[in-house]
């Protein structure tokens, strides 16, 4: 990094823009994640509309904010009202809420808000001096190889619905057809238009994404009216928020070791903050004294899958910026926000877009800090939240889903757009598929199409030899291949640790649905 | 009985249904812009008739009386409980059409309010925050700070 651009990342930074989107993306992000079916992909996608008219750092710095702080925020409810605000947060549900029971819920949060911080730092770093060189591979991309990494990044569609492959690869192949419509490049012969001029362009990813995301989860609460769902209690926060120097010594080295698990797992396409959560839960047990203290309210077993999932966002945000690949659901988002601000992952995002790219990543750092801060602060306030009902959300959430769709092209159409997916979404959801695939689709469908059709140009007939003559098209087509057997492995280290959760359920009442 | 038929099935043949419609469009298209969409559709086809076969396999379970699993927010759709997600939807719709013709505020409150009392709301407190305080927000994030021009409405434009 040359001193310019450091007084370049300064300057974008200390804006009062930026700062105040930070001060934004941290507490609107542990709110949301806070709310129990609230996710941090859909905090993302709700709020991709706002950022889309501020600065690109501004914008993006408030995204990751949101991420990481939905992550975080997941772990209030968790602890204290016993339900996960995000998947994310189920394992630590399993000793955070017995210390709540034992008085001890305002350490549980301390310590929670703690791991969080410093899981979510060391990933920031790690994104900091892996991601530059690692982007440099994506210099010797040519059209075969855009194909791959596409193929690569859809492959993830099967590990992302592991309960199904079929499932994740049908949702995948509809959001590639639904990627179709619109001029095709080469030819420019308009396709699936239905004589709509606004789907020339192609279907608006962003109300395509609020919709899937956030109409349907309200649709899927919506089953629930009238029922008497018996009203969620917020446990009173007693005794003292920070943990003594001798407790935080005993979890430091289980910090570290989840902080690196997260960073990992989170790197890994198609395995995301829920994956490690529970296998840094599994590996802290495994490497702890008293194995027995898990899951009767031991600070471990809180610190452990908190580090993790918050060392997940940094850890998944490497292989986004550098290669294109999202990881996860969530990141899956966040590349529909970067492609909105112009920004194409890959190299030119560290050396044309430095400046840019680095104060992201400088900013995300500091959300993290802040996050810390506010948390600690602040977490006696947003438990209340966590228990405002559904009844009130739901509209609140529809205009946001509605204003949100108009906001980013001014058109009303894109609205409708959003019911329609919305209308998908649910039914899709309700019958055991994810939307997160189609999403993917969509935005590495035009990619693959461009990148196959280019390559079939440049093998001047012989396509399968000219992919086998260049060195990284074998290698991605390898990592392809891994891929689509990875989820079963996943499943099984997945599996070990959810025997615990298991476990725990028959000690007393349990979240509504840990799976959500 | 429709219910005796695992909803797999049902998919299955919907998405082979839309996919033979959609295949149906690529003939007009010109030469090579037809090729892609055709391979996703032949895709879309060939793993339709995997879910439904999947399904006959749960069909077959659920005669013989064993209950069929589902996991995660997966669950057998029946008409009392599609009913609260339609009329959501049908909501959203009439808002969505509305905020064309009487503006984008006033659309808004009338929705809230709508939606409130549907989810039983009965604090009258309630309405008035939420409605007056949600239009409020819109107005200073989207309108004030960052300049869109949200619908008027054909009456007032």
């Amino acid at each position: 990094m040359s001193p310019d651009i450091v007084s370049q990342i300064i300057h974008h930074l200390f804006s009062i823009q930026t700062m105040v989107a930070l001060v934004v993306g941290v507490v609107g992000g542990i709110l949301v994640g806070s709310l129990p079916g609230l996710s941090a992909t859909m905090a993302i996608a709700l709020l991709i509309p706002i950022t889309f008219g501020m600065d690109p750092v501004a914008g993006l710095t408030m995204l990751t904010a949101i991420y990481t702080a939905a992550m975080y925020g997941g772990s209030i409810s968790a602890i204290l009202i016993h339900t996960p605000g995000t998947p994310a947060s189920a394992a630590t549900s399993l000793d955070g809420y017995q210390m709540t029971l034992k008085g001890q819920g305002a350490k549980a949060i301390g310590i929670s808000t703690i791991s969080s911080m410093i899981g979510g730092m060391l990933s920031a770093l790690a994104l900091l001096f892996l991601a530059p060189p690692l982007s440099k591979v994506s210099l010797m991309f040519s059209a075969p190889e855009y194909f791959l990494i596409a193929i690569f990044g859809l492959t993830i569609i099967g590990s992302l619905a592991s309960k199904s492959m079929i499932k994740g690869l049908t949702a995948g192949v509809i959001g590639l057809l639904i990627g179709a419509i619109g001029v095709d490049i080469l030819t420019g012969y308009p396709r699936f238009t239905f004589g709509f001029p606004a789907l020339e362009t192609g279907v608006s990813l962003v109300p395509a994404m609020i919709g899937l995301f956030s109409l349907s989860q309200v649709m899927i609460q919506a089953e629930n009216r009238g029922k008497n769902q018996g009203k969620k209690k917020a446990l009173n926060i007693e005794g003292k928020v920070l943990p003594t120097w001798a407790e935080f010594k005993g979890i430091f080295a289980t910090i570290i070791r989840s902080s690196g698990i997260g960073t990992f797992v989170g790197m890994l396409p198609g395995a995301g903050a829920d994956i490690g959560s529970w296998v840094s839960y599994n590996e802290a047990k495994r490497f702890s004294k008293h194995k027995e203290k898990f899951g009767k309210g031991h600070i471990e077993g809180v610190a452990a899958p908190e580090a993790a999932n918050n060392a997940v966002s940094g850890g998944a945000l490497i292989p986004l910026l550098t290669l294109g690949i999202p990881g996860s659901a969530a990141t899956a988002v966040l590349l529909g926000g970067l492609m909105i601000q112009g920004l194409i992952p890959g190299r030119e995002l560290f050396t044309t877009h430095a400046d840019i790219t680095y104060s992201v990543i400088f900013g995300f750092i500091i959300a993290n800090i802040l996050m810390g801060i506010i948390g600690l602060l602040g977490a006696k306030y947003f438990v209340k939240v966590s228990v405002v009902s559904d009844a009130i959300l739901a509209p609140i959430i529809i205009t946001l889903c509605v204003v949100g769709s108009y906001a980013i092209n001014n058109n009303v159409f894109d609205i409708w757009v959003m019911i329609i997916f919305g209308f998908i979404g649910y039914f899709i959801r309700k019958t055991g598929f994810h939307p997160a695939p189609i999403i993917l689709g969509m935005v590495l469908g035009p990619i693959a199409e461009r990148g196959f059709r280019q390559s079939v140009l440049m093998a001047k007939g012989d396509l399968l030899g000219f992919y086998f003559s260049r060195p990284i098209t074998v290698v991605l087509m390898i990592l392809v291949l891994i891929a689509l057997f990875s989820p079963m492995i996943m499943n099984w280290w997945v599996k070990k640790g959810a025997g615990n959760f298991e476990e725990s359920k028959s000690d007393g009442d349990v979240a509504d649905n840990p799976a959500k | 009985m429709i219910n005796r038929i695992h909803q797999d099935v049902v998919i299955g043949f919907i998405f082979i249904l839309v996919s033979i419609l959609l295949y149906m469009k690529t003939f007009d298209f010109m030469g090579e812009a037809a090729i892609y969409p055709r391979a996703l559709i032949v895709f879309m086809i060939v793993f339709a008739s995997l879910i439904i076969y999947s399904g006959l396999k749960k069909t077959k379970q659920l005669k013989e009386g064993h209950e069929v699993k589902y996991e995660g927010e997966e669950g057998p759709l029946t008409p009392s409980l599609l009913k609260s997600p339609f009329i959501t939807l049908l909501i959203v719709g009439v808002y969505a059409g509305l905020l064309s013709v009487i503006g984008f505020f006033p659309a808004t409150i009338l929705f809230v309010i709508a939606f409130l009392w549907f989810m039983g709301v009965k604090k009258w407190k309630v309405y008035v925050l939420t409605s007056l305080g949600l239009n409020l927000f819109i107005y200073l994030l989207f309108v004030v700070q960052l300049n869109v021009h949200l619908p008027l409405g054909i009456l007032f434009e």
